[in-house]
């Protein structure tokens, strides 16, 4: 059965009032133009630049090709900053009514970085060769022997998705706000595409993960050039010319080392202007001037040259630092797979009509997703499911027991992260107070004192904190056992585990807690708001021998609600164990459980 | 006179888990409709912005202005109606004309012994809370 699920930001499923609407249009409206307007830019850019796209083909003689050595020709200085060392040029003619033309417009493209590849190319276009070429029907002196790709025409849907975003919000937001005529009311449901949400979503992140990847572009070329330069020859080297390349930007400049070279190989005299691997330019003028100023015209140096190639050639094949800025667009990337894979895996639950169990609890996904989506914060640890504990799922998508709950997140982890937050915060704190200091004005300037004193006690709560976190490291470690999964009004065993110095516990509690949760959003602020409805003791003693390890039974009243969820409304179950230790930091862990209503519990299946 | 009604079987509200939901819709439109939909959904209200989850639709071939239709629909497993001081969980049956924004509702009451699951009672108190008294005592 199709599932389909809406959040609606009002209770009532009213509409937005007019001045809500206007101000809602007036910002879907800037989104609208936005996009048309830099849309319609592009659009005729593009399109006058794929004119040849529009010429008639035709068959063209090839007079003669060859390849121009620019690296020789253009003035040093150009030739050390030109990426297109190598140009390959075609002379060739047509006939048109009846008239025979000339020329040697090659169209698009024609600069290459080794001479290789230009050779390659001019072998296409051997002397007397007929090549498909494309004649200007107004013109048709004018002619083109290759015409631009068309792939540039995708960024266009770059701006025409703001414009969708703009137009469709308008249209919504005033189809929306329809009074019902008299006599009915307005929908209180609202129906979505199967699957909408979920490709939204997967898109977003593809987004996220084609931006990373985009942006790793600069690195992955340098990084692959490094890579296959492993076998390159080393040959002596002049320089001809060196400096530095400053290229303006819309906000900055940023330069690049220019280099002209000059070497031999195989009895052959070659010119290359590439220094390193890297591409483009970057901001930070003086370690380029550095490299410069090493290398001054007439120096001898070493060039590494690809012996496959030997017009191709580099001075210095280290990667450097900057190899490591590929991390920034790294983290894009692995957002963006994460969130693809974690909505498509979402995507399976919806499709079982289950997504309103807590997630983990019924994706069908094998032994790990068992009731145990686990919470903590603070001193209180996070327990997870431990792999391979349970069974196969049932056929309706729950557990079978028995369910193995053990701590999930070290402590060790949980103690440098708060190591951590404490070291940042106040490290930052302390730059402040070094800085008031030594102007005088701490203690002196009572206002701005005052104001640091909230984030001074803030950083020595922190610190304070650090070494009960780091007690707590050593607290002894529980490990539970549901019998089969929850629901109520089935009884279900629960049993217990310590490791490590469970002899220091003066008083054990298991117990578990129902809260109902709610998130609501007013202005710019999200608030979740928690309440306790329900608490079973399961677990309550300070016998020093029942402590260490045993079971009890946990029989959840009949007529209560099992675990649901929803975007912002939840009703959640957690064990919550407790271990009181005198004189030292108590054991607070909480898992969160699934509570599964009885008919799933007794096999049932979703709806047909 | 636009009108759009739900009638549940027998004035029946009330529900197991997996029972089957059945009555049926009618509607006097002033035009006859681009489409018409009954739709089972569940719904939340409360202090939480409002989710809600269309669980089954059933779409009337070729509406005409007026007429009627009956339904069927099978309820799943869950979730349960229920009422908390924060959340409230309510089901429905609805009969929509989308394009026209119009729709009639009928509300049904999903639950174990076919009642709503009241979680609004306050608990018992915590005894980790008198643990940590008693210590500090």
């Amino acid at each position: 059965m199709a599932a389909f699920r809406i959040t609606t930001r009002t209770t009532t499923g009213g509409s937005p009032s007019v001045v809500g609407k206007l101000t809602g249009s007036l910002f879907f409206l800037v989104f609208a133009a936005l996009g048309l307007g830099l849309g319609g830019f592009f659009a005729a850019t593009l399109w006058r630049g794929a004119a040849s796209w529009r010429w008639e083909p035709a068959q063209c003689r090839v007079l003669g090709a060859s390849v121009k050595e620019q690296l020789f020709t253009l003035p040093p200085a150009e030739a050390a900053a030109t990426a297109d060392a190598y140009a390959l040029s075609v002379t060739y003619q047509w006939d048109r009514h009846g008239r025979t033309y000339g020329g040697d417009h090659l169209g698009s493209g024609g600069g290459y970085r080794s001479y290789g590849e230009a050779a390659k190319a001019a072998a296409l276009y051997p002397p007397g060769a007929m090549v498909r070429c494309y004649v200007d029907p107004a013109n048709p002196a004018a002619a083109v022997l290759r015409r631009p790709a068309l792939w540039a025409f995708a960024l266009l849907g770059v701006p025409l998705l703001f414009a969708a975003f703009g137009i469709g919000g308008v249209v919504t937001l005033w189809r929306r706000g329809r009074r019902p005529p008299a006599g009915a009311s307005a929908p209180r449901s609202q129906r979505t595409r199967k699957g909408a949400g979920r490709g939204c979503a997967v898109a977003v992140f593809g987004v996220f993960a084609l931006f990373g990847a985009g942006f790793m572009v600069p690195f992955a070329f340098p990084l692959a050039r490094y890579l296959g330069s492993r076998d390159w020859v080393q040959a002596p080297a002049t320089i001809v010319w060196s400096g530095v390349g400053a290229h303006s930007g819309s906000d900055s400049t940023t330069y690049s080392v220019d280099m002209l070279y000059e070497y031999e190989h195989g009895g052959r005299r070659y010119r290359a202007n590439r220094y390193n691997f890297s591409i483009g330019s970057s901001s930070g003028r003086e370690g380029k001037e550095a490299v410069v100023a090493g290398l001054p015209a007439g120096a001898q140096t070493a060039a590494w040259v690809d012996p496959r190639d030997p017009s191709v050639a580099v001075l210095d094949r280290t990667l450097g630092s900057f190899i490591w800025f590929s991390l920034i667009p790294g983290v894009f990337v692995l957002i963006g797979v994460v969130g693809m894979t974690a909505s498509l895996l979402a995507g399976r639950r919806k499709a079982a009509g289950l997504d309103w169990l807590p997630s983990g609890a019924a994706a069908g996904g094998g032994a790990a997703s068992t009731s145990t989506a686990l919470a903590g914060g603070g001193s209180v640890r996070e327990l997870a499911a431990a792999p391979g504990t349970s069974g196969a799922l049932s056929a309706a998508g729950v557990p079978a027991g028995p369910l193995t709950l053990r701590p999930g997140k070290s402590r060790v982890g949980s103690f440098v992260a708060l190591l951590f937050a404490a070291l940042f915060w106040n490290g930052i704190v302390s730059v402040f107070l070094v800085s008031m200091r030594s102007e005088g004005k701490l203690f002196h300037d009572g206002c701005a004192t005052l104001f640091l004193v909230p984030f001074v006690l803030v950083g020595i709560g922190l610190l304070l904190s650090v070494p009960y976190g780091f007690l707590a490291m050593f607290n002894p470690r529980v490990e539970v056992t549901l019998s089969t999964p929850l629901g109520p009004g089935a009884a279900v065993a629960l049993a217990w585990r310590f490791t490590g110095a469970s002899g220091r516990m003066r008083r054990l509690v298991l117990m578990v807690e129902g809260r109902e949760e709610a998130t609501y959003r007013r202005g710019t602020d999200t608030t979740t708001v928690k309440r306790t409805f329900a608490r079973l003791v399961a677990f309550d003693s300070d016998d020093p021998a029942r402590m260490p390890q045993g079971e009890t039974l946990v029989l959840l009243p009949p007529d209560t609600m099992h675990s649901f969820q929803s975007s912002h409304n939840k009703v959640t179950w957690t064990l919550v164990v407790h271990g009181d230790i005198p004189r030292w930091p108590d054991i607070s862990d909480e898992a969160a459980l699934t509570v599964y209503p009885a008919a799933l519990l007794a096999g049932g299946g979703t709806p047909s | 006179m636009t009108t759009l009604t739900v009638e549940l079987d027998g004035g029946r509200n009330a529900f197991l888990p997996g029972e089957a939901v059945e009555g049926q819709v009618s509607w006097d439109l002033e035009a006859a409709p681009r489409s018409l939909e009954v739709r089972l959904f569940w719904y939340t209200s409360g202090r939480g912005d409002a989710d809600q989850e269309v669980v089954a639709v059933e779409e009337v071939p070729t509406p005409a202005a007026s007429g009627w239709l009956r339904f069927s629909f099978r309820l799943p497993p869950g979730p349960y109606s229920f009422s908390g001081q924060l959340v409230t969980l309510a089901w429905a049956v609805e009969l929509v004309a989308p394009a026209e924004g119009v729709a009639g509702r009928a509300d049904l009451v999903v639950g174990p012994e076919r009642h709503e699951v009241r979680i609004d009672a306050e608990p018992p108190p915590s005894p980790i809370q008198k643990t940590r008294k008693s210590r500090g005592s």
